[in-house]
């Protein structure tokens, strides 16, 4: 928490940009060797389909 | 492909500002796109936030509209997404180029389910700030906390205690309890306070 604190929000920006921009394209590399027949779309539509599973929510 | 977040937001603010300019629709953002701002530093994947079209009196069909002709993208199709909001009050649909999904909660006055109330009590303390260099609405620290204990996944009570233990000393505390009242979140709201810090603990205690 200090750390964020110390970091300007530009810097973290910045940081959050780049690791969404390899976490997306590393991503999509994986499951394009290993479902070549997906389109990008299919896989995006399949990523955000796992996160909202891991979310677990309980809402009220 | 770089720079993905940053376009599709700024797509998004774009739209968003435009039509509460032109057409009255206010708006703020809300959820995982606030952590740098509200608590610590953390990526998320999808982009959340709340638009008030009963107030200006537009339908989803011509909420949908406006979507097309931003270019925004349907997840399935268009016939889905206006399925799906009729039934839910909420939208998700793609950024133009579709990497980043939007979820677009609509306010509805009438819905007394918990997780609508918290849409209305947000947008009435939004606040102005910029996020990747621009400028827009989103939910106040405090509104963040409380949607973030409304929605109850372990992601979401870190957030919360995130925000609380960075920004406890600043928070409108008699706000917190009052609409911890109205959201039926007091023993959330409880242990927040109690002076825990692992929001593993958080999920024992409840």
């Amino acid at each position: 928490m200090k750390l964020t604190e110390q970091t300007s929000q530009r810097k973290l920006e910045k940081m959050f940009v780049e690791l969404y921009d390899f976490g997306v394209n590393s991503y999509l590399k994986t499951e394009k060797k290993r479902f070549p027949e997906k389109s990008t779309k299919e896989i995006i539509i399949d990523m955000y389909k796992l996160s909202d599973k891991l979310k677990s929510r309980n809402i009220k | 492909m770089n720079n993905i977040l940053p376009k599709a937001l700024s797509q998004l603010i774009n739209f968003l500002e435009k039509n509460e300019k032109r057409l009255g629709i206010k708006y703020y953002l809300v959820g995982g796109i606030l952590a740098n701002l509200y608590t610590i530093f953390r990526t998320t994947q999808d982009v959340d936030f709340v638009v008030d079209l009963q107030l200006v009196d537009i339908n989803i069909e011509d909420y949908i509209s406006l979507l097309k002709k931003n270019e925004f993208k349907p997840v399935q199709d268009w016939a889905s997404t206006i399925k799906l909001a009729h039934e839910m009050d909420f939208l998700q649909y793609f950024d133009k180029d579709n990497l980043v999904k939007f979820d677009n909660y609509l306010i509805e006055r009438h819905d007394m389910r918990t997780y609508k109330k918290i849409g209305l009590l947000g947008m009435k303390r939004r606040e102005r700030t910029t996020l990747f260099s621009k400028e827009c609405w989103v939910a106040s620290k405090e509104d963040f906390i409380l949607s973030k204990l409304v929605f109850g996944g372990w992601q979401d009570y870190a957030d919360a205690l995130g925000c609380w233990l960075r920004f406890k000393e600043k928070l409108d505390l008699s706000y917190l309890d009052k609409a911890s009242k109205d959201l039926d979140i007091q023993k959330e709201i409880s242990i927040l306070k109690s002076g825990i810090e692992n929001p593993d603990d958080f999920i024992k205690k409840l």
